[in-house]
């Protein structure tokens, strides 16, 4: 494994109601895809918050490619849960984005941008401002606006969370497809298990007040990854387990009765 | 028949394009009802009129209103005073927004700017335009100048708070794809926050483009010598108050065209700027 793209160093995060974030260590290397997993008020936003440059910890460190992380920056790109396409910019407008802050040609960035909305499936959308789309086309749309300025790390802040199921579904598997192709480093915050056991290579399960490191998961399935088979579904129950939902008398591998939500 | 269909209208309709014969009269029936308003407003003046409450000199029918209208487009003074305060109208409300956004925008961007702007703004406000009638002769002399100060103030409130307020308003989101992207200083004005804030800032000027048309009449009865204020003062002085309310007419049905006008873009408008989903893919 290569040198870690993201090295947090007991990294505090206190605001006046307590410590959003209390000590917390954290080694990602490069290419590899890491889920935050917990309940809400575990810290997961409030992390890639610091890692993406908007917030900075009270104490501790965060690191980048060895170098502390002063503010945001393209290497490191957002990915939001409201999409925050413009609504004033086509959908290839949008993907411009970074390529024409950068100062990148007209023609140069519009070849880029169409390049990744065939990626993303939206090639034919270029011409179509964002609330002509679904949502699931508005998230491929970030994702193309995204990749486009090539960033070394994207950080998704429960990136489907506002999807239906299906489309949430499709979208993982678009995203663990890119992920692989591209090889990016990615911070994925989700309260959703089966999208954590899905995509990730670890899942940190976090705990709430004070946001905290419950445990480390390594999920050693093979990519592809198929949401239906034993050890898929074996994991999914133990990541359920650690966060508490306990089914007594539930024999691992015959769980379909999980219920959809946690606690 | 009619008076099923009267009577059919007057239930709220479920929502839905109209499929039968009866659904489409009511449509038709609710397409009609602005223009009934209209033709009972006519009709409570006519009948006032008509009541010998007060003479033909106090209160002129409709009708005679209209003969007046023909009268003075007959003898070609119509137009040039429509076309007067048109003029003074679009250069004063023009000059209002253009120092109005501006201003907005540096106010909107700077809290602490704002802060002390706002006090001033909010005492400013309430002072209705037409006051500064007699400090406007002074400084600007008799013409066309105080009539258009007038209109400016009316359109410069609206526009200005219009703007603060849009520009407080812009998502942060934005700014923080913004800011992750690299936008520099310089380019976040133009790219992000304009953009974001101009479907609000629209509506302000909607605003301000009522206010402007109201005080217009009260600038140009003040000192213009030519436009529809002016025509109601020179009216009166000769007691054709069946001018003065052909004047009043055209005053209201011109600022409900220019209304409807600034209403139509707006919307245009909202539809690029992704804020009123009418075309679906």
């Amino acid at each position: 494994m290569s040198a870690a793209a993201i090295s947090i160093e007991q990294a505090t995060r206190r605001y006046r109601g307590g410590d959003a974030l209390l000590d917390f260590s954290l080694e990602v290397p490069a290419g590899e895809f890491v889920c935050l997993l917990g309940p809400s008020g575990c810290g997961k936003t409030t992390l890639l918050n610091l890692v993406a440059g908007f917030d900075r910890p009270t104490s501790g460190r965060v690191l980048v490619q060895g170098r502390p992380v002063e503010g945001p920056d393209p290497s490191r790109i957002c990915i939001f849960q409201s999409y925050a396409l413009y609504p004033w910019r086509t959908v290839l407008g949008n993907v411009e984005y970074g390529l024409e802050v950068r100062g990148v040609s007209r023609p140069q960035r519009r070849a880029v941008a169409e390049e990744y909305l065939r990626l993303v499936g939206l090639e034919g959308f270029s011409r179509h401002h964002p609330h002509q789309l679904s949502g699931g086309m508005q998230q491929r749309v970030a994702l193309a606006r995204a990749l486009a300025v090539d960033p070394e790390s994207l950080l998704m802040d429960e990136p489907f969370g506002a999807l239906d199921a299906l489309t949430r579904i499709r979208l993982q598997d678009e995203v663990a497809r890119i992920a692989r192709a591209r090889s990016k480093t990615i911070l994925f915050v989700t309260h959703d298990v089966e999208e954590s056991v899905f995509l990730a290579d670890r899942i940190v399960v976090m705990a709430p007040s004070p946001g905290r490191i419950q445990r480390i998961i390594e999920v050693p399935l093979k990519r592809p990854r198929c949401r239906t088979n034993d050890g898929f579904i074996a994991l999914r129950a133990e990541v359920l387990h650690e966060l508490g939902v306990v089914h007594p008398g539930e024999p691992l591998r015959t769980s379909h009765h999980l219920p959809e939500s946690m606690p | 028949m009619s008076a099923e269909a009267v009577t059919a209208a007057r239930p709220p309709t479920p929502a839905g394009p109209p499929t039968d014969a009866r659904s489409l009269l009511v449509a038709a029936a609710r397409r009609l009802l602005p223009f009934a308003g209209l033709a009972l407003l006519v009709l409570v003046w006519h009948l006032l009129a008509a009541s010998g409450l007060y003479t033909s000199e106090q209160l002129p029918a409709p009708l005679d209103a209209l003969r007046a209208s023909r009268e003075v487009w007959r003898d070609g003074s119509l137009l040039p005073h429509v076309g007067a305060s048109l003029a003074r109208f679009a250069s004063a409300y023009l000059a209002a927004v253009a120092v109005a956004v501006p201003l907005g925008l540096l106010f909107g961007l700077r809290p602490s700017l704002w802060k002390a702007a706002d006090p001033v703004i909010q005492v400013l406000r309430p002072i209705s335009p037409v006051a500064w009638f007699p400090l406007a002769v002074l400084w600007l002399g008799i013409g066309n100048l105080p009539a258009i100060a007038i209109i400016f103030v009316a359109a410069f409130y609206p526009a200005l708070l219009a703007t603060v307020s849009a520009v407080h308003r812009v998502d942060p989101v934005y700014l923080r794809v913004a800011r992750n992207f690299g936008t520099r200083d310089h380019q976040l004005l133009l790219k992000v926050i304009v953009p974001a804030a101009f479907p609000q800032i629209a509506m302000g000027l909607r605003l301000a483009v009522g206010a402007a048309w109201v005080y217009l009449v009260a600038g140009e009865m003040l000192g213009a010598r030519s436009g529809l204020g002016f025509l109601i003062v020179d009216a009166r002085n000769f007691l054709r108050t069946d001018l003065i309310l052909m004047a009043m007419a055209l005053v209201g049905a011109i600022g409900f065209v220019i209304d409807r006008g600034v209403a139509f873009l707006e919307r245009r408008l909202d539809a690029r700027w992704g804020l009123a989903p009418e075309e679906h893919p």
